[in-house]
């Protein structure tokens, strides 16, 4: 469906949230090229190209994922463990955004191999200093595999 | 010789004086019977010799001058010598002269002897002595009988039996005399001993009547009473005292509310207390000389013989709990101890049947608690992770509507703000504090819930690293500027360094924040160690509050001023608090308004 390169996966639940995601993106001209999925189950097909995404070419990988811990169905944990347990996906660079403070939820991504832990401020300058940094860093700076 | 033995001491005595005398007598006159047989020959030919020679004196004349009947009268004065059997004169021719017979019979004399002789003839002595005129004349014949001696015999007999008689009847005095000298004093002794002995009396002594082997006998019998008194006295006393000890000891056995039994090496009831007689459900009469196996058959096969037989045989105490079964089919249970002792085996029995029970519903009891408890446990556990899972939705679900509406309402402010006026922008902004406000208060309270949940994890902490550590994580460059610090040789803490580090960040904070107003604001750290107690003072020179709102001090949420005098949630002492009496401590807090506030925390060590 999409044959734009993709470069952000945002997997995001709430919509508030997608929507600041990304506005605080847009507003410091990262990229165009962000997806937006809502549940993990959906953004696996995505990433794997099954289900409604069975014709995407997944050689396509985006050059960072922003995950959600919090989500439906999949959770975030589960959607990480997937990733970085799938030769495909384990190179893809995940960040996790949640407004988690709990020590557990740090430890388990850490365990699961997660490439960064970020803990969403509340106060949306802060907010949108945290996004530009990590777009900056992960789109920019950071050298990928793909 | 049996019946000599038992003679009476008395009859022995007189028999042994009394044949002492007679046999004195016997060998004296034994002896002068003795010598007169050895001697009375010679007497005899000494006298017949003298007779020889009175008749040779008298008849010499006539037989010089042949008168033979002045011959034959002198041989008749011989008549009177009832002994001369015969007498005859021999002249020189060797021819009878004269001669003289006892008996008118006619005698044989001799034929005339050579010389002088002398002789025994049966029964008789015959002697022939020359008459001397100057010369040999003629020979005097003279026979005589012996019948002399046996006269003289029967003489000394006589007077033996006489002298016997005699003494008989003096030593027979003596004897009696004597008797009252010994026997009497014996037989008083025998008849004491024997009166001390039928009556028991041993305070009785014997008379000492003399000072020889009887009184010496005396004096032994008497020690020996004395000894005997004292023994008597001594085990009348012992014996006594024995029975007073087992009238004592029976009664308290009698007494016991603890069954005693003794049972003998047949199995036979020796005693049994009524505590025991009433154990059993029996009584005293029943049990009494019966066997074990009698009153209880069946015992044998029982766990409780094996033990009672082990302790018969092999003298070991042997203790043991067992249920006892009534008729009525109801059970008793009781703490048997078993001793060994000399006449069987001692049974001491405590009625343990209420104790058992007690036992039982004690278990069951705690068999219950220990459920419970688990329960509870579970309980508790599930509501902690209750709290857990409540604590992670507060800080992420209501983290998110707040991150909404503060993005948003910034963006209205950004993107927006030419269309509002004044007042709106400011509306605007109020909405968007309190979203921060809110922010920081679930933060609070997460931070505060965490520390309840979390434990201790101790360690020995360098205080002054941490303070300098704080001190350059949280101080704004400006504040560092203004303040003046002064902290030195704190004492090391043992604690948990995450939470106490939260203390010393929140007091310094606050002790900074309400410094500031001040022209020079000065915060100042202390810290000694006492004997048990390691004490650190946070000290300010700052605004200070009223020590009458001190209880509200450490309050949740509780402050002392108005946010727009200093912000703050009120949170932050309340988490010190928590954390301090966490590590076993005390907070405290003095202040004089505008002059400063002293922190006081108390470790016990």
């Amino acid at each position: 469906m999409n044959m734009t390169p993709v470069d952000i996966l945002l997997i995001e639940d709430n919509p508030d949230d997608q929507e600041l995601a990304k506005r605080a993106l847009e507003k410091n001209n990262l990229t165009n090229n962000i997806i937006i999925l809502e549940d993990g189950e959906k953004a696996l097909n995505f990433l794997l190209g099954k289900g409604e995404f069975s014709d995407r070419n997944i050689k396509d990988r985006p050059k960072v994922i922003l995950l959600d811990l919090n989500l439906p169905k999949i959770s975030g944990l589960e959607v990480l463990k997937e990733i970085k347990s799938n030769d495909v996906l384990r190179h893809i660079p995940v960040v996790v955004l949640t407004s988690s403070t709990e020590d557990k939820d740090l430890i388990d991504s850490y365990n699961l191999g997660v490439n960064s832990y970020i803990e969403k401020p509340v106060e949306f300058d802060k907010f949108t200093d945290c996004i530009l940094s990590l777009g900056l860093y992960w789109l920019v700076v950071n050298k990928t595999l793909y | 010789m049996e019946s000599l033995k038992n003679l009476s001491i008395r009859t022995k005595l007189k028999i042994v004086i009394i044949s002492t005398g007679i046999i004195t007598i016997i060998f004296v006159f034994a002896g002068f019977f003795a010598y007169e047989h050895f001697t009375y020959k010679k007497i005899l030919v000494d006298d017949l010799k003298t007779k020889a020679d009175i008749i040779a004196e008298n008849i010499n004349a006539a037989l010089a001058f042949r008168d033979s009947e002045d011959a034959a009268r002198v041989l008749n004065s011989l008549t009177s010598q009832q002994h001369i059997i015969a007498a005859a004169v021999y002249d020189i021719d060797g021819k009878i002269f004269a001669s003289y017979a006892r008996e008118k019979q006619q005698l044989i004399f001799p034929e005339e002897p050579k010389s002088e002789l002398w002789q025994f003839e049966d029964n008789a002595l015959i002697l022939f002595k020359p008459v001397i005129l100057n010369k040999k004349i003629g020979t005097i014949y003279l026979s005589t009988d012996l019948f002399a001696q046996d006269e003289r015999f029967w003489s000394y007999i006589q007077i033996a039996f006489l002298v016997l008689i005699g003494s008989l009847i003096v030593t027979y005095i003596i004897a009696i005399l004597l008797e009252k000298n010994i026997s009497s004093p014996i037989t008083s002794l025998a008849d004491t001993v024997k009166r001390i002995s039928s009556s028991h009396d041993y305070s009785i002594r014997t008379n000492k009547t003399s000072n020889d082997e009887i009184g010496f006998l005396s004096d032994s019998f008497n020690q020996l009473l004395v000894q005997i008194q004292e023994n008597d006295t001594n085990f009348r006393k012992k014996n006594d005292e024995l029975k007073q000890a087992e009238e004592r000891y029976r009664s308290t056995l009698d007494n016991m509310m603890e069954g005693c039994q003794i049972i003998d090496f047949n199995w036979r009831y020796l005693y049994v207390n009524d505590a025991a007689a009433a154990q059993t459900h029996t009584s005293k009469e029943k049990l009494l000389g019966r066997t074990m196996m009698e009153i209880f058959p069946g015992v044998e096969n029982k766990q409780l013989f094996i033990l009672l037989k082990r302790c018969m045989q092999n003298r070991v105490s042997q203790r043991l709990q067992n249920e006892l079964t009534y008729n009525d089919q109801t059970t008793g249970w009781f703490d048997l101890s078993i001793e060994p002792v000399p006449e069987g085996i001692f049974i001491l029995s405590t009625d343990i049947t209420k104790e058992k029970q007690l036992n039982d519903e004690l278990d069951k009891y705690r068999e219950n608690l220990e459920e419970r408890v688990s329960e509870r446990t579970k309980q508790l556990e599930t509501a902690n992770k209750e709290l857990e899972t409540f604590s992670y939705t507060v800080s992420h679900d209501l983290k998110a509507p707040l991150r909404s509406i503060e993005g948003f309402s910034k963006i209205v402010l950004e993107e927006y703000s030419e269309k509002l006026d004044e007042e709106g922008i400011r509306l605007l902004n109020r909405i968007r504090k309190n979203t921060l406000k809110m922010s920081q208060l679930i933060t609070d309270i997460l931070s505060f819930s965490k520390i309840g949940r979390k434990d201790i994890v101790k360690q020995e902490i360098h205080v002054n690293g941490l303070i300098k550590e704080i001190l350059e994580e949280n101080l704004t460059e400006t504040e560092n500027g203004i303040i003046e610090y002064e902290f030195n040789n704190l004492p090391n803490l043992a604690g948990d360094r995450t939470m106490i580090k939260q203390v010393f960040s929140n007091l310094i904070s606050n002790a900074v924040k309400y410094s500031m107003p001040k022209e020079k604001p000065k915060v100042q750290i202390e810290g000694y160690k006492n004997k048990n107690e390691t004490t650190y003072k946070v000290i300010d020179n700052g605004v200070g509050f009223d020590m009458k709102y001190t209880d509200k001090l450490f309050g949740i949420f509780q402050r002392l001023h108005t946010s727009s005098e200093f912000e703050g949630t009120g949170i932050g002492l309340a988490i010190v608090k928590r954390i301090v009496e966490k590590h076993n401590g005390t907070v405290e807090a003095y202040s004089i308004i505008n002059k400063g506030t002293t922190i006081t925390l108390n470790f016990k060590r």
